[in-house]
C-alpha cells in the first residue's frame, strides 16, 4: 500500500473524526479515499449506546449529572463512536454555537444541545439553526427567557446574526433590534430546582401574548416576522453562506484568522471559500453538501498538517492511538478533564465567541499540559495501541536507529516532520544503536521513550 | 395512579425515602439495599469521581454504605450512620453494586471494578474480604451484584464474563453456571440477582432483556418477560426481588419519556400482573429539609406546571429492589434520584365504588 494513500487516509481521520489507528487505515484505504468520504458523511454504524456509560458511571448523565465532569460522557462518546465525522461535526457546532455552563448551570441540557448536534449536524442548516433557537440552554445563554414584547433583549438576536449565520458588517444596528422582536415570546417553562432530587429538564415555550405582533423590517424586507421568517431571511442571505463556509474552512482544513478579524481579514483561500458557499446554496443549506466538496477538494487534501490541534483533538485522539480506552473504567472523569487543563473546557466555553483557535491553544502552560498528558499515554506500553506499534517493529527485526525513527514516525501517523526534527530524533536514537529485540523488555522501554519523545515535538501538534 | 388493584393484589404507594447527599442524610447514585437486623437497611452508594489534578489520587464523592430505618410512613425514617469509601483498602471499595446481610447479621458489599466482596459487621466495622475471581480467570470482570440464600450461601453476577458465581459465605467458590448468549442459561451482562424462599435463583439478564429463573445449582428453571417496551416487556432490566408469594418485581430503564425507569410485577409463572413507574407526589422528609431551608427553591417549585412537576414523581434509571417480607412491601432504589419509592402490598383492600 502506498505511503501516500495512507498518509491521505490518515489527513482525512484526523480532520474529519479524531485518528484512525494504523490497522483502521490500512482496512479504509482498500476502500478508497472517496467511498470512505461518502461513509464519513452516511455513516450506518449503530452510534453509541449510552446506557453502556449510564451502567457504570450512573453520574454522567441525568439527572445525576456533577458540575465539573459533565464532559465525561461526550468525552467516551468522541473516543468510541464508529461514527467519527458525526462526531466532529458535534464539536464543530458547540465551538459555533458556544454555549456554557458557567452561566446555564445545568450540565444535562448543554448535553441536550450536544445530542441535538449529533442528529441534525450533518443536516439542514436552517433546520439546525431554527431548532437551537429553540434550545432552552441557548435562551437561557443568550437571554431570550428576557426578550419580551414591552421589552426586547437584544442578546440572542445579536447573536444570531453576528456568531451564528452573518457576521458582523452585515446588518445593522435597526436590524438586531427588528430581529429581536421578532424572537419575543420565545423562552422555556419553567422546571424544578435542582435540589434535591437532581435536575429536570428544561421545555420550549412560545408564549403568543409575549410575542410582538407589529410589523419588523429586516434586512430591507417588511412583514409581522416571527423567528421562522428571521431564519429563513438569515440562510437566504450570502453572508451567512460565506459565514459558515469560513467557519468550516477554519475547523477542518487550515488554521484561518479569528471570527473578530474576519471583517478586516480576507480568507486565506478565497476559492475555495466560494465553493463551499456556493455548496451551500445550490444544495439549500445542505451542511453535508458542504463537506462532501470540501474533503474532496484539493485544497483540503494539500492542507496536512496545517491545522493546529484544539485541545480535544489531543486528547481524544491520542486516546484513539493508545487505545483501551473503550470501557467507561474509573478514571473517565478525570481524562474528562484533560481538554480543559489544556485551554478547553469543553461543554463550558469562555463566551458566546466560543474559543479561539489555532495558535491561540497553544502557551507555556497548555503546551506542557499537552506533552505531559501525550507522553504519559503513549508511554504506558501496556496500552493496546502502544502494544501494537512495538508489535509492528518487532516484526521488523533489528533494526538500525534510522529506520527504527522513520517507523515510529509513520506507525504515530505518518507523521510528517522536518529534517531537523527528525536529526533531533536521531540524536536519541544512534547512541542506542540497532533496536535489538533478543532484550524484549528493553527493546519496549526503547520503543516508549521514542514516542514520548515524538508526541513532545512541535509537529504532533499539528494535524 | 397512587394505588392500583390487579389480579387480587393491591399495590399503595407509600412514601418516599431520600435526597441527594454526599454525606449523612441522603444519597449518591444509589444502587442497591438490604434489610437486617431490627429494621436496618443497608444501602450501597455508587458515588460519582471528584476533581483531581494528579491521577493518583482520584477521588470518590458519596461512595458509602448508609444505615437508615425507613419507617412505616411519610416522616418517620431515620438516619442511623454509614460506613466504607472510595478505595482500594480492607473495607474500601470502588464501584459499589450489591449488598445482602447474612443469617449472622454480617454485611457483604459487592465491589463491580476490583471484583471482591467486603464483609463488615452490623456496625459496619470491616471483617475480611475476598474475590469473587478464581486464579485461573481471565479476561473481563464485573461483580455486578450480591444475592444470599438462607444457608448463607453467596451469589454474585459477573457481568462482563457473563456468569452467575455461588460462593459459601466464607468466599469458598462453590460453583459457577452461564456464559454469553441469548439461549436459557446464557446471559447478556448480567446485572441484578436473587434468591426465593425455596432457593431459587433470579437474575435480570439486563442485554438480553429478560430474567432468568434458576435451581440454587444453576439450572435453567424459566424466563420471564420479553424484550420491548410495551405492558409486561422488559428493556434493560437492572434488578429482580421475589416476595413470599412468589410475585416477582423486575425493575428496568425502558423509557417512559425523560426519565426511563419502570417495575413490572409478575406471578410466579411468569404472568404478567401490572407496572410502576414512580409516584413519589410528595416531598420524602429529608428532601423537604432541603426545600424549606431554600425561600427560592420553595418560589420556582410553586411555578411549575403540572407537566413539568411529574418528572419528579416518576422513577430515574431505578437499579435495586428490595422485598420487606416482615412489613410486605416493596422498596425500589430510584437511583437517579438518589431515593427510595416504597410501596405497599396490601391485604384485604375494600374497592371503593365505581360510581361514586
Amino acid at each position: 500500500m502506498a505511503n501516500q494513500d495512507i498518509a491521505l487516509m490518515a489527513h482525512l481521520m484526523r480532520r474529519a473524526g479524531f485518528g484512525a489507528t494504523r490497522e483502521e487505515l490500512e482496512t479504509l484505504c482498500e476502500k478508497g479515499y472517496e467511498a470512505v468520504v461518502e461513509e464519513l458523511l452516511n455513516p450506518t454504524e449503530e452510534p453509541l449506546d449510552r446506557f453502556e456509560m449510564m451502567r457504570y458511571q450512573p453520574w454522567t448523565w441525568r439527572p445525576g449529572t456533577l458540575p465539573g465532569m459533565g464532559a465525561a460522557e461526550w468525552l467516551w462518546w468522541m473516543v468510541n463512536t464508529r461514527r467519527p465525522l458525526e462526531e466532529k461535526m458535534t464539536l464543530f457546532w458547540h465551538h459555533i454555537f458556544a454555549t456554557g455552563v458557567s452561566k446555564v448551570d445545568h450540565y444535562d441540557e448543554i448535553q441536550n444541545m450536544i445530542t441535538m448536534f449529533r442528529e441534525k449536524g450533518m443536516g439542514n442548516y436552517k433546520d439546525l439553526l431554527l431548532t437551537l433557537s429553540m434550545n432552552p440552554a441557548m435562551l437561557y445563554w443568550l437571554d431570550n427567557n428576557e426578550n419580551h414584547a414591552d421589552a426586547v433583549n437584544e442578546n440572542w438576536g445579536r447573536e444570531l446574526l453576528e456568531l451564528f449565520s452573518m457576521g458582523v458588517g452585515n446588518y445593522t444596528e435597526v436590524d438586531v433590534r427588528e430581529c429581536s422582536r421578532a424572537f419575543t415570546g420565545w423562552t422555556f417553562e419553567a422546571k424544578l430546582p435542582r435540589g434535591p432530587l437532581g435536575r429536570h429538564d428544561w421545555r420550549f415555550e412560545y408564549r403568543p401574548e409575549d410575542h410582538d405582533e407589529g410589523e419588523k423590517t429586516f434586512l430591507g424586507e417588511t412583514g409581522n416576522f416571527n423567528g421562522e421568517d428571521i431564519i429563513d431571511i438569515v440562510c437566504n442571505h450570502p453572508a451567512t453562506a460565506t459565514f459558515i463556509a469560513r467557519h468550516l474552512y477554519n475547523f477542518f482544513v487550515a488554521d484561518e484568522a479569528q471570527v473578530p478579524a474576519w471583517q478586516v481579514t480576507p480568507p486565506v483561500d478565497e476559492d475555495a471559500i466560494d465553493a463551499l458557499a456556493d455548496a451551500f446554496i445550490d444544495s439549500g443549506y445542505d451542511i453535508k453538501a458542504m463537506l462532501r466538496v470540501l474533503f474532496n477538494s484539493d485544497f483540503f487534501k494539500n492542507a496536512r498538517f496545517a491545522k493546529l490541534k484544539s485541545p480535544a483533538e489531543v486528547v481524544v485522539g491520542t486516546l484513539k492511538l493508545v487505545g483501551g480506552s473503550d470501557f467507561p473504567g474509573p478514571g473517565i472523569g478525570d481524562l474528562s478533564r484533560q481538554p480543559n487543563y489544556m485551554g478547553q473546557d469543553l461543554l463550558n466555553p469562555p463566551s458566546v465567541e466560543g474559543w479561539h483557535t489555532g495558535a491561540e491553544w497553544i502557551n507555556s502552560g497548555s503546551l506542557m499540559r499537552r506533552i505531559n498528558f501525550t507522553a504519559d499515554m503513549v508511554g504506558d506500553v501496556s496500552r493496546p495501541g502502544v502494544q501494537s506499534i512495538v508489535n509492528r517493529l518487532r516484526s521488523q527485526g533489528d533494526v538500525g536507529p534510522e529506520q527504527f525513527v522513520d517507523t515510529c514516525l509513520d506507525l504515530m501517523g505518518p507523521l510528517e516532520v522536518s529534517a531537523d526534527t527528525r536529526q533531533e530524533l536521531l540524536d536519541h536514537a544512534v547512541p542506542g544503536g540497532s533496536l535489538s529485540w533478543s532484550n524484549e523488555a528493553a527493546a519496549s522501554e526503547r520503543v516508549s521513550e521514542l514516542l514520548q519523545l515524538i508526541v513532545s515535538l512541535r509537529d504532533y501538534q499539528y494535524a | 395512579m397512587l394505588t392500583q388493584v390487579a389480579a387480587g393484589r393491591t399495590y399503595d404507594f407509600s412514601h418516599s425515602v431520600g435526597r441527594g447527599a454526599q454525606s449523612g442524610m441522603g444519597f449518591s447514585q444509589p444502587v442497591a439495599a438490604a434489610q437486617g437486623p431490627n429494621g436496618v437497611v443497608y444501602v450501597v452508594n455508587r458515588g460519582s469521581e471528584g476533581i483531581s489534578n494528579v491521577s493518583w489520587n482520584r477521588i470518590g464523592y458519596g461512595a458509602r454504605v448508609s444505615q437508615i430505618t425507613i419507617g412505616a410512613e411519610w416522616g418517620q425514617e431515620e438516619f442511623l450512620g454509614e460506613f466504607s469509601k472510595y478505595g482500594d483498602g480492607n473495607g474500601e471499595f470502588i464501584w459499589g453494586s450489591g449488598v445482602v446481610v447474612d443469617s449472622q447479621g454480617r454485611v457483604y458489599v459487592s465491589d463491580e471494578w476490583l471484583n471482591q466482596i467486603n464483609v463488615y459487621d452490623q456496625d459496619g466495622n470491616f471483617l475480611s474480604r475476598w474475590s469473587t475471581l478464581e486464579s485461573d480467570d481471565g479476561g473481563e470482570h464485573g461483580t455486578a451484584s450480591i444475592a444470599i440464600d438462607a444457608d448463607d450461601n453467596i451469589y454474585v453476577t459477573d457481568g462482563r464474563s457473563h456468569q452467575v458465581r455461588k460462593f459459601g459465605s466464607d468466599g469458598k467458590f462453590i460453583a459457577s453456571w452461564g456464559s454469553q448468549g441469548s439461549d436459557n442459561g446464557q446471559f447478556n451482562a448480567p446485572w441484578g440477582i436473587t434468591v426465593d424462599q425455596a432457593g431459587n435463583v433470579y437474575v435480570a439478564d439486563h442485554r438480553n432483556h429478560r430474567v432468568q429463573k434458576f435451581t440454587s445449582d444453576g439450572r435453567w428453571m424459566a424466563s420471564f418477560g420479553s424484550p420491548g417496551t410495551g405492558r409486561g416487556q422488559l428493556h434493560l432490566p437492572t434488578s429482580v426481588a421475589v416476595d413470599p408469594e412468589g410475585d416477582v418485581y423486575i425493575a428496568d430503564w425502558s423509557d417512559n419519556g425523560q426519565h426511563p425507569g419502570r417495575v413490572h410485577i409478575f406471578d410466579a409463572e411468569g404472568t404478567f400482573i401490572i407496572t410502576l413507574i414512580g409516584d413519589a407526589q410528595e416531598l420524602s422528609a429529608w428532601a423537604k429539609l432541603t426545600v424549606d431551608a431554600n425561600a427560592d427553591y420553595l418560589k420556582r417549585r410553586r411555578e411549575v406546571n403540572l407537566q413539568n412537576m411529574e418528572s419528579e414523581w416518576r422513577f430515574a434509571l431505578p437499579t435495586g429492589l428490595m422485598y420487606d417480607a416482615d412489613k410486605g412491601r416493596l422498596l425500589v432504589v430510584d437511583s437517579q434520584r438518589s431515593r427510595f419509592q416504597i410501596y405497599n402490598k396490601v391485604t384485604g383492600y375494600m374497592v371503593p365504588q365505581m360510581n361514586l
